[in-house]
């Protein structure tokens, strides 16, 4: 029997990109070494995930954010690549993290607002369906609120919104007109201690988000790449 | 019943008290049997068998191995997937019904088994199929006796299924409407009394014991010559009516912000409303006073419809199959064979025709519309649907190739949509407010 629906798979995968917003600060050793010792075999571990739960993926992109504190020291207090292609670009990812050092930070607040802004605004994918833009926040601390420490610097992300209110009308909500990122597509998985702005509003308040709670300062040593593997794979 | 009493329903225990699991009612003779045709001897206390259970010898059932379809073969090393037909005797020939239930990991689908039963004293039934949501409630929640655990969602579509049977049985003997009220009454009770465990994962999209419900309930009218439709729903699981005239109709509306089934396709959007125990949910309804006979009602999680290219591809799966078979075992067998040909999730699908003399009626209805929605829909579509997929994800070089062949199977989904949806969507309903 001839069909109509074919093999072509094309348009029924999923397009995946990925934000990693990954606190670099001290306490962030034992979860940034997970991610380094693991990051050539992202793409194969999530592909292997995806396929138990009988889906896959047509493009996986992943970008990184390192954030620190501008508070502490404004110069190295956001890293960033540009979106990285799955597996062809896997070098340069691992090259990126493993670079990243665990370190600084001052008080116990840190920067994950400009880092949690700057991804929401990331170039997400446009063109292929079922398209997935997922955030992805790995912290054991709180943050500062927005454009209050550390704003005059030069390397302060200059439009990123200003105020909670202002960053969750980027992040939208139904029938929203702000949203800067797709309703259908966007997900927002936070591996975060339970204190604010993480759990309240954010996981409470805005839609499509999972929240891993995290013991605050332990660097989040109890999550296992399985573990946070399985976790986004959930998201989709 | 009143705004009063209906209030009064939704915040009390439910007034009669869900009976325990135990057999459906009792089937009665079927349209076109006549008052007193042997109300005394229905089929017995079940009203599916089981294909791949031993078959009982029945009088008028032709003795037909099930044809094996070339096309789709069996997955290495899969357990045989249940499918359930009920195929009646001489008396019971206008009524037919099959199920189909898939998994995608053997013992852990979280679609639970469809729901299919019809009531003979009162001339009324119901089909339902039930998906728990996987990535809401992906907690391990119960563990069964052989010490295999299950998610939140495999317990929330079993135990969604078991308040649907209930509620059934007491719309069968009138103590209940069949209103969406009553149902989420039902549905509540029996989720608030299942196993639950607290996850250490928050956030708005977890839900405890998530699943979706698509059902139809129909009642013949007193000449047989009609019947009265009540879809229910929450969620994206959808139920239809399939008409020998005109075709496919949708007759739920997806609880997404996302109306366009062509979309969807596209997008896979997120739930706006889904059963769950502990957020509020709401069970969407329509009321379709008369439908002509005869029919065929579907009901369908979306591992069937979810992963072909058009919406008019779901019908053509249905009737193309119908059309390979010889009778309702072959036809179950041949749904549940081709949907784990393309499908990416578990996948069930229950399916109920009504009003045709036998199964060869039922096929030969459908031939007429076979070939015009073939002509119309199928051919001419691009070339790449044949091609097998590649393998894993590649660079941004080798993806040039396929934006060029997506663009291509786009513009023919643009085309086949825009002549197919008029059809399509001639029951759908119109959007609540809070599901926009």
């Amino acid at each position: 029997m001839t069909d109509a629906r074919g093999q072509y798979q094309g348009n029924l995968q999923y397009a995946v990109d990925i934000a990693l917003c990954i606190d670099a600060t001290g306490s962030m050793h034992p979860v940034l070494d997970t991610v380094k010792s693991s990051a050539l075999q992202f793409h194969q571990r999530l592909d292997d995930v995806m396929a138990k739960k009988g889906k896959s993926i047509s493009q996986l992109r992943l970008k990184v954010i390192a954030f620190r504190d501008f508070g502490d020291d404004p110069s190295d207090a956001i890293e960033e690549t540009d979106f990285l292609h799955l597996p062809a670009q896997a070098k340069e990812f691992e090259r990126f993290v493993s670079g990243i050092d665990a370190g600084g930070g001052g008080d116990i607040p840190e920067s994950g607002l400009e880092a949690l802004a700057l991804a929401i605004n990331s170039p997400w994918e446009t063109g292929l369906d079922r398209r997935r833009h997922v955030i992805v926040m790995f912290t054991d601390a709180p943050a500062h609120a927005l454009g209050t420490v550390g704003a005059d610097a030069s390397t302060y992300p200059k439009h990123i919104p200003r105020s909670m209110d202002d960053l969750f009308e980027q992040w939208g909500y139904a029938r929203s007109q702000t949203s800067v990122m797709e309703q259908s597509a966007k997900r927002l998985v936070l591996f975060a201690p339970e204190e604010a702005p993480w759990s309240d509003p954010i996981a409470e308040e805005w839609d499509l988000t999972l929240h891993f709670a995290s013991k605050a300062g332990e660097g989040l040593e109890e999550f296992e790449m399985d573990e946070i593997i399985e976790t986004i794979a959930n998201s989709l | 019943m009143t705004d009063q009493e209906h209030r009064a329903r939704h915040s009390a225990p439910p007034p009669h008290p869900p009976h325990p699991p135990g057999p459906p009612p009792p089937l009665l003779p079927p349209p076109g049997a006549g008052p007193g045709a042997g109300p005394d001897i229905g089929p017995g206390p079940m009203a599916a068998k089981r294909s791949n259970e031993p078959k009982e010898p029945q009088e008028s059932q032709e003795p037909q191995e099930p044809k094996r379809p070339g096309k789709a073969e069996e997955p290495a090393g899969r357990v045989p997937p249940r499918q359930a037909v009920w195929t009646p005797d001489q008396k019971y020939k206008s009524l037919q019904t099959l199920s189909v239930w898939t998994e995608q990991v053997s013992g852990l689908g979280e679609d639970a088994e469809p729901f299919v039963v019809h009531h003979l004293e009162t001339q009324q039934g119901m089909i339902a199929v039930f998906d728990g949501s996987g990535g809401a409630g992906a907690t391990p929640t119960w563990q069964g006796p052989d010490g295999a655990w299950h998610t939140g969602a495999w317990v929330g579509s079993r135990v969604a299924r078991l308040a649907v049977d209930c509620w059934f049985r007491e719309v069968a003997l009138g103590n209940e409407e069949a209103v969406p009220e009553s149902l989420h009454l039902y549905l509540r009770w029996f989720l608030s009394k299942a196993p639950q465990r607290h996850s250490k994962i928050g956030g708005t999209m977890r839900r405890r014991l998530p699943t979706t419900l698509a059902a139809v309930h129909y009642r013949f009218h007193a000449d047989y010559s009609r019947v009265e439709l009540r879809p229910l729903w929450a969620g994206d699981s959808r139920a239809y009516v399939l008409s020998p005239t005109s075709g496919l109709h949708v007759l739920t509306r997806d609880h997404t912000r996302e109306s366009d089934a062509l979309e969807l396709l596209r997008t896979d959007p997120p739930m706006t409303n889904v059963v769950c125990a502990d957020r509020e949910f709401t069970i969407d309804t329509q009321h379709l006073a008369s439908f002509a006979l005869p029919c065929v009602l579907v009901a369908a999680t979306d591992g069937y419809f979810g992963y072909v290219h058009t919406p008019a591809d779901f019908e053509h799966l249905l009737l193309s199959t119908l059309r390979e078979a010889h009778n309702e075992y072959e036809w179950a067998d041949l749904l549940r064979r081709e949907v784990q040909a393309y499908t990416g999730d578990d996948a069930s699908l229950a399916l109920l025709a009504l009003g045709h003399k036998d199964f060869a009626h039922l096929r030969s209805s459908y031939e007429r519309r076979f070939a015009d929605l073939t002509e119309r829909y199928v051919r001419g579509r691009p070339g790449v649907l044949d091609r097998a997929p590649r393998a894993g994800s590649e660079g941004p070089r080798s993806q040039e190739g396929e934006r060029e062949d997506h663009a291509r199977v786009r513009a023919w989904q643009d085309q086949s949509w825009r002549t197919y949806r008029a059809g399509y969507e001639t029951y759908l309903p119109s959007a609540a407010e809070e599901h926009r």
